[in-house]
């Protein structure tokens, strides 16, 4: 276990470092963005003095060390537009986006898992026919045009809950159903095909030969080996949901990452793109090692070594 | 009458009369109910030297006031200033500042402040530090008065004074700095700053000392950031906020049945032009020849394309001072749609077979841009010019003087605040400067002279013969000018924009 | 296996039904883009403005013309929505020919050889994978400006490590499996071994993941336009028609909802034909 554990955090840190040297030079591809954060009216010494002040004078790759070295000391620079620190701005808004992402991964997994298991213990019945079509069909839809057609329907319509903002716990529901719509027939899918794996396995068939009823059979041996995969794809699941955040909360004026990072693109404030983009990564490559360590300790099968 | 009950009736006599006098004062209305916007973006800064969108000008500016103010009529009007006076030359104007104005943490507002202003404004880390830095000097002739004098005559002084300067409390901004100042701006203004959450609101409460009598009339004003047209429409539709900006005639359309919402709409001041370049790669074009360029401006079909894009919502304009402007000429007529006499004037440069030639268009940076240029494209197509779009994100398209590599034609737009052309004919017409493309002796000259005449009639007389200049040689093929639609909750009274998108709250109030 | 049991009981045709409706609707929805110039009924770009904002022919004011109405310019909905087939599915099938060249063919080579190639590959692999994917598509399209060629290579790079990851890890399994083995001893060169023995045991699932990543890639095309980053505004995408309409959404809805069904029309035949195939062709997932 221990030696898995250094293996993976070697690997993280690994990955990071790459996505370091992907996102800088990634970003550095546009055209000059000095001329677009100045007035139109400001003229050349100003520009010149903001390229300074920017840190975007200097060759490409005594910027990119200037970056790293900066980065060492925890400081991701500035946002162009607002002249804050980019690290500040994504403090604020990592909470929200986290609270949002959180939300769509457990409302889907409420639903999901249910769905799956009523699918997997009944199968080829009209209830598990149901929960395919339904599965399938959320692979039909966009989650942005969802999204807009949850506020028409549910706020404007219906005038049931909130059409934006983040205002109240009823805020979520719109916006974490349109984030979490995208993993729902994976989920469901996922959950189906392990029961059905389970139930299955010899040593099921046996407990049921036993005499075992089929709801001690469940909680005793399906549920914990349906929980092993689930685990696994939450990590990857996460990481998508943390994608899908920028159209989601661009149309929920959801003040989060996602909308943050949208905004940033817009406006051409690449520093703030290139450091949210970094932290998105950096942040995803932690909770899979996470997911990974904790999927490791439920399954003795990974292998430690 | 008995002599001892006279006193007792004079003093009825002066309560009954005196009572609705005192009931009058107490009984100005207090302010009352919370006003909710939906804004299209996160203000970047509160700070007016450090915000460049017309968002930020317009949250942050409910919170401060300057030394004079342009009224709801456009006229110069006193703020903090009760009155001024102009030296002969232009460059030196005096200022007699009010008395017993406090800031929203208790600094007394006189001389000092109008100095910290200046000061802090031209400081270079601000984008719009030249606003400030205008000002070569602000001497202090005591506490309630101060002199102003300027590096050169400037006939819109008074305007940038009112759009720009917004007044700081000295002691404060030396205290937190100016990124301190940003984060929590004090003003003098009918409206204090309370609270924000980047991306999401920002809210502000009455001033209750504010020196204007009965204003402000909301206790409370909140803004929220709704970056989607849709989702703001939906969320005025739903009554969850009372005022949504920045809207298409296509979202606001269905609202006009709606009892509940009121959907305004004004032309902004921002005129939509193709641009032509006889700088860089516009060198030794066709464009160079003034009757191609007059071909263009007859060849596109305006009409068409307000009456369907815009649902007709848009206005035309005959060159870059529009209806509005000081000294605007109704008698020069916009370009008709013709496109016989633009195949005619193509004919007489030598361009009867037409020509090609490449378009750059900025993509989603306005309202229907993307369409408009498509729609160039086709009716350029059919009098022989052959046009290949190259559409490009704002941010490439900006990114490079003069346009660098974008055109030798372009499409862009320029706003103006101060209800003259002079910004956007200076920002576009000055040889040289960074997003210059056309460069015509004459008509700079005629900018240079308006620049410098502070005479509003004499300079009047100027922008119409730079009116007339810029139809006769038109340096670019004239477009519209939009319309803007914002949708308003029917409990909203006194709400009145203006055409730079630009709104004062102090006098609003809700039901 | 408990779901064998479970194919007993539905009858043999209805369980090829979705297959077989998928593939239909797909091949008609190739035929539609190949031979668009002949199915619509007029040019995509081609238009004025007297037929501008029409409704569809149904609904009152509407032409028999235009059956689905027309767009602010007068260009057909119905003809832009059929070449939009054309972008959409070219997004979509060359995109994944573009992952799947670079995925089997580095996971090919990486599985096979192993070592320090392996691990450079599979690092830059778990990179690509480790950064949340709409944000690198995102950026990446901002950065990269509008054109088809850029839609296509930024999807198609973006999504081979998922073909990568599963090429290299059933050549692995595969390479211990004593007919390689053979192979190898029999003299067989490595290419032979790779294209010859390894590859078509990978066909199954590289289809079957292929096919759901064309879905995909239609999807991530039509997000990209919504925030408008991805092919240039004059080509008639699916993406892009939604874009274009959505300030219009008031006045004709149509303009976001025929896109929109036809976004969804493309993505149920596509994830139907995948469904089947994961059932048939997938031995890992029966």
């Amino acid at each position: 276990m221990i030696h898995y554990l250094v293996f993976r955090l070697a690997q993280s840190l690994m990955l990071m470092l790459g996505a370091l040297f992907l996102v800088f030079f990634m970003v550095r591809l546009t055209g000059d963005p000095v001329a677009l954060m100045l007035p139109k009216e400001a003229g050349p010494e100003q520009r010149a003095a903001f390229r300074a002040e920017m840190g975007l004078d200097g060759h490409l790759w005594e910027q990119f060390y200037n970056y790293l070295a900066s980065l060492v000391r925890g400081d991701l620079g500035l946002s162009l537009s607002t002249r804050q620190p980019n690290l500040e701005l994504i403090w604020q808004r990592l909470p929200v986006t986290l609270e949002l992402a959180l939300a769509a991964l457990l409302l889907v997994l409420v639903m999901a898992v249910p769905l799956g298991l009523i699918a997997g213990f009944r199968p080829a019945t009209l209830a598990d026919r149901l929960v395919q079509w339904l599965a399938f069909s959320g692979q039909v839809v966009p989650s942005f045009l969802l999204a807009m057609l949850l506020i028409l329907l549910f706020a404007v319509e219906l005038g049931w809950l909130p059409s934006f903002g983040r205002d109240n716990p009823a805020s979520l529901i719109l916006p974490a159903l349109a984030l979490g719509l995208a993993g729902f027939s994976q989920l469901v899918r996922l959950v189906r095909a392990s029961v059905l794996e389970v139930r299955g396995s010899d040593f099921v068939r046996t407990a049921k030969g036993k005499g075992l009823n089929e709801f001690w059979v469940a909680t005793k041996h399906v549920l914990p080996n349906v929980t092993i995969p689930l685990v696994s794809v939450l990590g990857i699941q996460f990481t998508y949901l943390l994608g899908g955040s920028i159209y989601i909360e661009t149309i929920f004026a959801w003040p989060g990452l996602g909308s943050l990072l949208n905004t940033a693109i817009q406006d051409a404030d690449f520093p703030l793109v290139q450091a949210i983009t970094l932290f998105l990564a950096f942040f995803a490559i932690t909770v899979q090692l996470l997911g990974d360590l904790l999927y490791a300790w439920l399954d003795p099968r990974v292998k430690l070594g | 009458m008995s002599q001892f009950v006279k006193p007792y009736l004079v003093l009825l006599w002066m309560v009954l009369l005196l009572t609705p006098a005192v009931m009058a004062q107490t009984a100005a209305p207090r302010p009352s109910g919370q006003l909710t916007i939906a804004l299209p973006n996160d203000p970047r800064s509160l700070f007016v030297p450090r915000a460049p969108d017309r968002t930020a000008h317009n949250v942050a500016w409910q919170m401060y006031n300057s030394l004079v103010w342009v009224n709801d009529q456009g006229e110069i009007a006193p703020d903090l200033a009760t009155r001024w006076s102009v030296s002969p030359d232009g460059r030196e104007f005096t200022f007699t500042l009010r008395t017993g104005v406090r800031f929203h943490n208790g600094e007394l507002f006189d001389a000092q402040s109008v100095v910290a202003t200046w000061e802090t404004g031209r400081d270079e880390s601000n984008e719009y530090a030249e606003m400030y830095s205008l000002v070569r000097e602000v001497r202090v002739n005591s506490p309630t008065s101060v002199t102003l004098v300027l590096a050169a005559p400037n006939a819109l002084f008074l305007n940038i004074l009112a759009n720009n300067w917004a007044m700081v409390p000295p002691v404060y901004i030396r205290q937190v700095g100016l990124d301190g100042f940003a984060a929590r701006p004090v003003g003098t203004g009918p409206f204090r700053f309370l609270s924000r959450v980047a991306g999401d609101r920002i809210v502000l409460e009455a001033n209750a000392n504010y020196f204007e009598p009965g204003l402000p009339r909301l206790a409370r004003v909140v803004f929220r950031v709704i970056p989607d047209a849709t989702t703001r429409v939906a969320a005025v539709r739903t009554g969850e906020v009372d005022i949504a900006l920045r809207l298409t005639s296509g979202l606001v359309t269905p609202l006009q049945n709606n009892p509940r919402v009121r959907v305004i709409n004004y032309p902004n001041d921002r005129v939509f032009y193709v641009g032509f370049k006889n700088v860089g790669n516009g060198r030794g074009t066709p464009l160079e020849r003034v009757e191609v360029r007059r071909a263009i401006n007859y060849a596109i079909n305006r009409p068409g394309i307000i009456q369907a894009i815009f649902g007709g919502h848009a206005r035309l304009i005959s060159g870059f001072v529009v209806e509005g402007n000081l000294g605007f000429d109704a008698s020069i007529q916009p370009f008709p749609f013709n496109p016989e006499r633009a195949r005619q004037l193509l004919a007489q440069a030598g361009f009867e077979r037409g020509f090609s030639i490449s378009m750059g268009c900025p993509a989603d940076a306005y309202v229907h841009i993307n369409e408009v240029c498509l729609a160039i494209q086709r009716d350029l197509a059919r009098v022989g010019i052959d046009l290949t779009l190259e559409f490009r994100t704002s941010a490439a398209f900006w990114s490079q003087e003069r346009y660098g590599a974008v055109g030798p034609m372009y499409v862009d737009s320029w706003s103006s605040t101060v209800g003259e052309a002079l910004p956007r004919l200076i920002g576009a017409l000055t040889p040289g400067a960074f997003f210059n493309t056309w460069e015509d002796a004459e008509l700079y000259r005629l900018i240079t002279q308006a620049s410098t005449t502070v005479d509003r009639t004499a300079r009047a007389a100027v922008y119409r013969q730079i009116q007339r200049r810029m139809f006769d040689e038109p340096p670019f093929a004239y477009l519209y000018q939009l319309v803007v639609f914002e949708a308003v909750n029917a409990r909203v009274q006194n709400y009145r924009p203006r055409a730079a998108e630009e709104f004062f709250l102090k006098g609003v109030s809700v039901r | 296996m408990a779901n064998i049991q479970s194919h007993r009981i539905v009858p043999r045709a209805r369980r090829h039904f979705g297959g077989i409706l998928g593939a239909g609707l797909l091949l008609l929805m190739v035929l539609v883009a190949v031979f668009a110039p002949l199915v619509a009924p007029h040019s995509p770009y081609a238009g004025d403005f007297i037929n501008a904002n029409l409704p569809p022919a149904w609904h009152p004011g509407g032409s028999p013309a235009h059956l689905l109405g027309t767009d602010q310019l007068g260009q057909d909905l119905l003809s832009r929505i059929i070449y939009g087939t054309r972008v959409s599915l070219t997004v979509g099938f060359l995109g994944v020919l573009v992952a799947l060249v670079l995925g089997v063919g580095l996971g090919l080579l990486a599985g096979y050889y192993g070592g320090r190639l392996d691990a450079i590959l599979s690092g830059v692999t778990n990179l690509l994978l480790s950064v949340p994917y709409l944000v690198l598509v995102v950026v990446l399209a901002s950065v990269l400006g509008r054109s088809l060629e850029n839609v296509i290579l930024l999807f198609g790079v973006t999504c081979s490590p998922i073909f990568f990851r599963l090429v290299r890890g059933e050549v692995l399994r595969l390479k211990a499996l004593p007919y390689v083995e053979a192979a190898y001893s029999l003299g067989c060169s490595d290419g032979r071994i790779m294209l010859r023995h390894l590859l078509p045991n990978l066909l199954g699932p590289l289809a079957t993941l292929a096919t759901f990543e064309v879905s995909a890639m239609i999807f991530y095309e039509a997000g990209l336009g919504f925030l408008g980053l991805s092919v240039p505004p004059d080509v008639p995408s699916w993406g892009n028609m939604l874009a274009l309409g959505r300030p219009h959404l008031g006045t004709h809805p149509w303009m976001v909802i025929f896109p929109g069904l036809a976004i969804a029309l493309a993505a149920f035949s596509i994830n139907l034909l995948g469904e089947w195939m994961r059932q048939r062709l997938d031995p890992r997932s029966r």
